[in-house]
């Protein structure tokens, strides 16, 4: 599903380089969780994965389904069945989450050739998704995440993914600032997500999400570039030993 | 009025010297030789026309004014509160002279400024509303204001005068609009009573050929409430001042506006709010979407006089600019004479946020509808805030109008990004 090779990314800004050389492959069904120290990397291969254009890809591909995801606009993924839940969701004040939500739904699936739902069934979809992630009802109706507090920001995107029935989602830190409460609602909805169609990529500081949604494969990333790969395992061990012993494995 | 017109003579036009004009320079515009219109049996106007420029508002009151005068036969009148007086301030000058004379140009200072002065020398018409104590006026009243220039470019000084009386409640909308070029220099005075709630809304959508001055003055007693929103969408150039009273303990005031500037339209906002009480609160909020070569201007004043202790007062300006050559300035100005207050102001001045744009393009939408979206969602946030559904709807039509520049017809409120159609909570 996802072909990464040799991946090199730097900020279009000031070009200083991030992703040294990145390989990744990601087959349908499976959940990578993707762990690290600050500044390895982690959240800029997210970012860079839904086309944030503050990065350059210096070198290296990405295929996706065996197109070059590179050349498509971040709206273009979106349609294409990628989702990326942000660490750091927006606040969009004057748009209503149901308009922003049926909006993106419709536009994905006109690009899949779907009929788009009106507002009675797209009401009853949304409805019945929120029941699922124990989100409140009032929410639809307002504004995109103004006011939200930092869990119901992160419900908010697992809403979004629920809806949009990506085939491909990212998790970008969706464990951080969530009380242990807050990650069991969001973990038990990954959990009903994970389908053998869809793959999920977890970035996570900690381990501790690990715990609630349990990933096929666990790869480091430390200075740019993927350190070590393995099983569940793997994450314990780094909760037991900390990030440094990764980096004499380099 | 005599001392207006002294004052006025002695004074003349303000010069981009003064400080309060430093932005806005009215030497051209006092170079065209606008007319006076004499005749009030104007009626080139129709029902349909005029149909164009009320909001939707159920039971509301519509009255009618075509190049100043009132217009009994396009406008609907239904039975009033006991005691409530609607007239046409020509009328009400006769009649009630009594109610009229002790608040007219009582706070709507002509020395201060000198279009004010010009409107107070040539009063004709407008509107006199009179609210007794204890009165809930269930309907909003709504004014429109209609200029044809037929023609030669005219001028009209609407003056409306609004009494609300201890406990009243009062709803108003004030609309402008015209064809042709023209000048409106209209002042509105309004008065609210201990305990009375005034909710307005000004909206203006003239001619983009059109100058437009608007002033509006309160004054408010102990715990009552005003409310103001303004909506500036039309006229090449446009000046709209707010100056609030808040006279008496425990008053508040809630000012809204959003101004809206493309092609070469000049929109300036001035703002005063005068705590002259204490434990009086006031919230400002004004948002302004500059366009092309469009200039603004936002003068936001906050004077707290020493008497005004606990006084609570917010500011906040924020202008969103879609082109390179659009130009804003915009100036908090606060003057605090008083020890224990609490004040806050900000102001931003910026171009459309790329998270914000990212993140709606990151769940598939394209990248202009997100653009669009963004900022019809900028001016949404002054919309919501109008208390009158009917008003909200009408006003996210006149956005979408003129976002798209096509300010010839009403939009179907169907092909609005944000209708809400048949389902209220979609």
């Amino acid at each position: 599903m996802l072909n990464i090779n040799n991946l090199h990314v730097r900020i279009k800004d000031n070009g200083i380089e991030i992703l040294k050389g990145i390989d990744l492959r990601v087959n349908p069904g499976e959940v990578h969780a993707i762990m690290g120290p600050n500044g390895s990397g982690k959240s800029t291969l997210a970012q860079v994965l839904a086309g944030r254009e503050t990065y350059e890809v210096t070198q290296g591909e990405i295929l996706y389904e065996g197109k070059n995801l590179l050349e498509l606009s971040p709206e273009n993924r979106a349609r294409e069945g990628i989702f990326l839940a942000l660490q750091y969701p927006v606040e969009i004040p004057g748009i209503a989450n149901s308009y922003f939500l049926k909006a993106s739904l419709n536009a994905i699936r006109r690009h899949r050739g779907q009929e788009e739902l009106d507002a009675m069934d797209f009401l009853s979809l949304a409805r019945e998704k929120m029941k699922f992630i124990k989100m409140d009802e009032s929410f639809l109706n307002r504004p995109v995440n103004e006011g939200f507090s930092g869990g119901e920001k992160k419900r908010n995107e697992i809403l979004q993914m629920a809806i949009l029935d990506p085939k491909l989602a990212i998790l970008d830190e969706t464990d951080s600032g969530l009380d242990i409460d807050a990650l069991k609602i969001v973990a038990e909805g990954v959990n009903a997500l994970r389908r053998p169609d869809r793959a999920m990529i977890l970035v996570t500081h900690y381990q501790r999400l690990l715990n609630y949604i349990v990933p096929d494969y666990v790869h480091v990333l430390s200075g740019g570039r993927i350190v070590k790969s393995g099983d569940k395992g793997l994450a314990l061990q780094l909760e037991e030993q900390g990030y440094a012993w990764t980096e004499g494995g380099v | 009025m005599k001392s207006a017109f002294v004052s006025f003579e002695d004074k003349g036009y303000p010069s981009p010297r003064e400080e309060a004009w430093r932005y806005t320079n009215v030497v051209p515009m006092t170079e065209t030789p606008f007319r006076f219109v004499k005749d009030s049996k104007f009626s080139g106007v129709s029902k349909d026309k005029i149909k164009h420029f009320v909001a939707d508002i159920e039971g509301a009151l519509c009255l009618v004014f075509v190049n100043g005068f009132f217009q009994p036969q396009l406008s609907t009148l239904q039975g009033l509160p006991q005691g409530m007086i609607l007239q046409s301030m020509a009328e009400a000058l006769k009649t009630h002279s009594h109610l009229v004379r002790p608040y007219l140009a009582r706070f709507a200072d002509y020395r201060e400024h000198p279009f004010v002065a010009v409107n107070t020398a040539f009063i004709h018409d407008g509107l006199f509303i009179f609210v007794p104590k204890k009165t809930v006026v269930k309907f909003p009243v709504h004014l429109v204001y209609f200029s044809a220039s037929e023609g030669q470019e005219t001028v009209t000084h609407p003056r409306n005068l609004f009494v609300v009386e201890e406990q009243g409640q009062l709803q108003l909308i004030e609309s402008y609009a015209g064809e042709g070029t023209y000048w409106t220099n209209t002042v509105t005075e309004i008065v609210a009573g201990s305990r009375a709630t005034v909710d307005h809304v000004r909206v203006q959508k003239e001619d983009l050929k059109a100058t437009h001055f608007s002033s509006v003055f309160s004054h408010q007693a102990a715990d009552s409430h005003f409310h103001s929103h303004l909506f500036s969408f039309g006229g090449h150039l446009v000046r709209n001042n707010t100056h609030v009273i808040l006279g008496g303990e425990k008053s508040d005031c809630l000012l809204n506006g959003f101004f809206m500037g493309q092609g070469q339209q000049h929109v300036d906002n001035q703002t005063t709010m005068d705590h002259a009480s204490p434990y009086a609160s006031s919230d400002e909020f004004y948002k302004g979407i500059l366009k092309d070569q469009a200039q603004g201007v936002f003068n936001g004043r906050i004077i707290v006089r020493p008497q005004a202790q606990k006084t609570n007062a917010r500011q906040s300006n924020r202008n969103l600019l879609l082109s390179e050559e659009a130009r804003m300035n915009t100036k908090p100005n606060l003057e605090i004479y008083a020890n224990d207050v609490r004040c806050s102001h900000g102001a931003t001045v910026g171009h459309i946020d790329e998270e914000q744009l990212f993140y709606l393009r990151s769940r598939g939408l394209d990248r202009h509808i997100s653009y669009d979206l963004l900022t019809y969602a900028f001016a949404r946030e002054i919309i919501q805030k109008v208390p009158l559904e009917g008003m909200g709807r009408s006003l996210e039509c006149d956005l979408f109008q003129y976002l798209h520049g096509e300010t010839s017809q009403k939009v179907p409120s169907a092909a609005l990004p944000f209708s809400r159609g048949p389902q209220r909570t979609v």
